[in-house]
């Protein structure tokens, strides 16, 4: 994966931590998979051979998850955005922490391409922010996005990365749990009239 | 033979998968109940008979790279079998009172049916999986499953417990994710492709980056205790037991927690040469230590019949990550004992729950009480579980308790015996009060008809029975042919 490609990825995870509206973010993480894999596939791969199966199957997970997002943006809108308990400069540089953490506590000097093992750790950074931070359930399942195209992009910094079968295995298991928490977004509106996750604390001893 | 065992194994995943894909087909809630009841009796049965003849064969391994059938593949086969067999068995009871909300009757039957059949093939696939790889991608798949189950009834504290589950198991299982990766780039892996992840060439990489390699395992760990339970990432098992289903919370605890420390177990011992032993005792020592210390308060208080089973699998989940991190001959025996035993009790804690909240439906959101004089089975059910769960003599969870603690003298940890042992000892003080509370006293509740107890006396005898076995098991063990058989098969 080439660097450039790698600063997109990172920069796209970062915008998708500060953005005020689903939509922006949907759109960011779907493009930030859509570069995973075209980098996987060996159009932006920087100089590691392609690998067109799992490359496609990623593709297709980007669309996949797109549209499944877009879906459930639709299915549960709400009269006013849910607001957030930090302020997007806040986000920001918590995830620019913990990524500055990451990348200290891993050694990765001795690998072959360390730029897309420090970028994927950047990205996981951002969705664990995202998924801790931000209030909207619909947030929350886009951080567990975010943090696996993280770990996508680290993979691309190995000799081989990850088998191609785990490759596809992954984006199929993450697009059938996407399609499953966006079945939970449409009861959690039902239930309890939104989808802020601060709603969700009943159960507690 | 080799052959036949493999059929057997794919069968045992086979026929509930088979199962879950008729179940939505069918066109009444009676036809999805019997489909129930059938796959769990020939599922049951025919995994039981896997499990069983891979126990048999001792160190004889079936090592096809991506999957590996030993010993301790057999136990975690037959533990699944069981479980699984039985719940789906006695899921009829419960959802012939249960309704999912916005869905009608033969809608509600066939999505648990479809979902739960679905769970326990995916589940009962991983003990035999040898690849590293593929056995994260069926503990990611097991999720998208049962966090839909945990959520069945549609209130507010099962979505709230389902959504929690789904999004903290998930965060977790892509750290350790990360931690696969992040093994692969460290070069402790032999060989490329697919084979590069099997457990049999993890930490066999020449080249391997012993700081790296570290990082990798200790992410694996944490990731992997999200999904296992472990404390101080557990947060999601109280509430996903207490809220999914009584039968899905059986096959939760009794099965899924063990069946993914058993993959944290595989990865274990295949890194603990290249991470040092002591980094991976005090890992899961650690891990151990903190989920009893979490555990146990929570067993002296008075709460609701499965939120304090989920509670005291918190603890046993505990006490198994001990066994697994001493690396040692007779801490794995006892870890061997207590899946299975820790299984049989808490199954059985379970499946009382269904007829325990009908009839005393405070049991809910309370402590239950009065269940002598409620019904004799309601009150054995509960007797046998929690007595076996508290580790009193001669429970089979006593003596893998010893074995472990006695493992803990061995290796030169005595601080870890003696904190494990007074855990424990609370830990038994606080299960034994919630019985005191919970069998004597006036009854609560409607006394329920005799043939309604029946699949649970049936249940009650037959864990007692197992617990028996184990017990004798137990006992003999480690020097026993079966523990030496399983010890050969775990190295």
């Amino acid at each position: 994966m080439s660097a450039g490609l790698v600063w997109v990825c990172v920069i796209l995870g970062l915008g998708a931590v500060v953005v005020r509206r689903r939509t922006a973010a949907a759109a960011m993480v779907a493009a930030q998979s859509l570069c995973i894999g075209l980098a996987v596939s060996g159009l932006g791969s920087g100089g590691r051979a392609g690998d067109p199966l799992p490359g496609g199957g990623l593709i297709l997970k980007a669309a996949a998850v797109a549209a499944l997002l877009w879906w459930a943006i639709g299915r549960t809108r709400q009269p006013r955005p849910i607001g957030d308990d930090a302020g997007p400069a806040v986000n920001a540089a918590l995830a620019l922490a913990l990524a500055a953490v990451l990348i200290w506590l891993v050694p990765v000097d001795a690998v072959g391409a360390p730029t897309p093992v420090r970028g994927g750790l950047a990205v996981l950074a951002c969705g664990l922010v995202m998924a801790m931070m931000r209030r909207a359930t619909l947030f929350t399942l886009m951080g567990l996005l975010v943090a696996e195209n993280g770990v996508t992009i680290a993979a691309l910094g190995g000799r081989h990365g990850l088998p191609g079968v785990v490759e596809l295995g992954v984006a199929f298991d993450l697009t059938v749990l996407v399609a499953v928490a966006v079945a939970f977004q449409s009861r959690i509106l039902g239930a309890f009239g939104t989808t802020d996750t601060t709603a969700l604390r009943d159960l507690r001893d | 033979m080799t052959d036949a065992l493999r059929l057997a194994c794919i069968a045992a995943v086979a026929v509930p998968a088979l199962a879950g894909l008729v179940a939505p087909l069918l066109g009444t809630p009676r036809a999805v109940q019997r489909l129930l009841v059938a796959a769990g009796a020939v599922g049951g049965a025919v995994g039981t008979g896997a499990g069983v003849w891979a126990m048999a064969r001792g160190g004889q391994v079936v090592d096809g790279g991506w999957y590996r059938v030993d010993a301790p593949a057999g136990l975690f086969m037959l533990v699944i079998a069981v479980v699984g067999g039985v719940s789906a068995m006695l899921s009829p009871p419960y959802l012939a009172r249960s309704v999912r909300s916005g869905s009608g009757a033969l809608g509600s039957h066939r999505f648990y049916a479809c979902a739960y059949l679905v769970f326990w093939a995916v589940l009962a696939a991983i003990p035999c999986i040898g690849n590293l790889g593929l056995a994260w991608l069926l503990l990611e798949g097991t999720t998208a499953a049962s966090a839909l189950l945990v959520a069945f009834t549609g209130s507010r504290q099962a979505l709230e417990a389902g959504w929690k589950y789904l999004v903290l198991t998930s965060a977790g299982l892509s750290v350790a994710l990360l931690g696969v990766v992040l093994l692969v780039v460290s070069g402790a892996t032999r060989g490329d492709g697919l084979a590069s992840l099997d457990f049999v060439h993890l930490g066999e990489g020449g080249s391997a980056d012993i700081g790296l390699t570290r990082v990798a395992l200790v992410l694996i760990l944490v990731g992997v205790a999200a999904k296992a339970g472990w404390a101080p990432v557990h947060n999601w098992l109280p509430d996903a037991h207490s809220e999914a289903p009584p039968p899905v919370s059986a096959l939760l605890s009794a099965a899924t927690l063990p069946t993914v420390a058993l993959v944290a177990w595989r990865v274990v011992d295949a890194l603990a040469p290249v991470a040092g032993v002591g980094t991976v005792r005090t890992l899961m020592v650690g891990l151990g230590l903190a989920s009893l210390a979490v555990a146990v308060p929570f067993l002296w208080r008075p709460m609701a019949w499965k939120r304090f089973l989920a509670y005291s699998s918190l603890e046993h989940m505990g006490v198994i990550a001990i066994g697994i991190g001493m690396q040692h001959r007779w801490a794995a025996a006892g870890v061997c004992i207590h899946v299975a035993a820790h299984a049989a009790a808490k199954a059985l804690g379970f499946w009382t729950a269904t007829p325990l909240l009908r009839y005393q439906p405070d049991a809910g959101r309370r402590s239950p009480r009065g269940l002598r004089n409620l019904d004799p089975t309601l009150a054995a059910g509960v007797v046998v579980s929690a007595g076996t769960l508290s580790g009193l003599p001669p429970s089979p969870l006593f003596a893998s308790e010893m074995l472990i603690l006695y493992s803990a003298l061995v290796v030169g940890l005595p601080w870890v015996a003696v904190l494990m042992a007074v855990l424990l000892a609370l830990g038994f003080v606080g299960i034994i009060n919630v019985l005191v509370e919970a069998v004597p006293g006036r009854s609560v509740g409607r006394r329920p008809a005799v043939n309604a107890m029946l699949p649970l006396r049936a249940a009650c005898w037959a864990v007692g029975a197992a617990l028996a076995a184990t017990a004798l098991l137990a006992f003999a063990a480690p020097h026993s042919a079966l523990a030496t058989a399983l010890l050969a098969g775990a190295a």
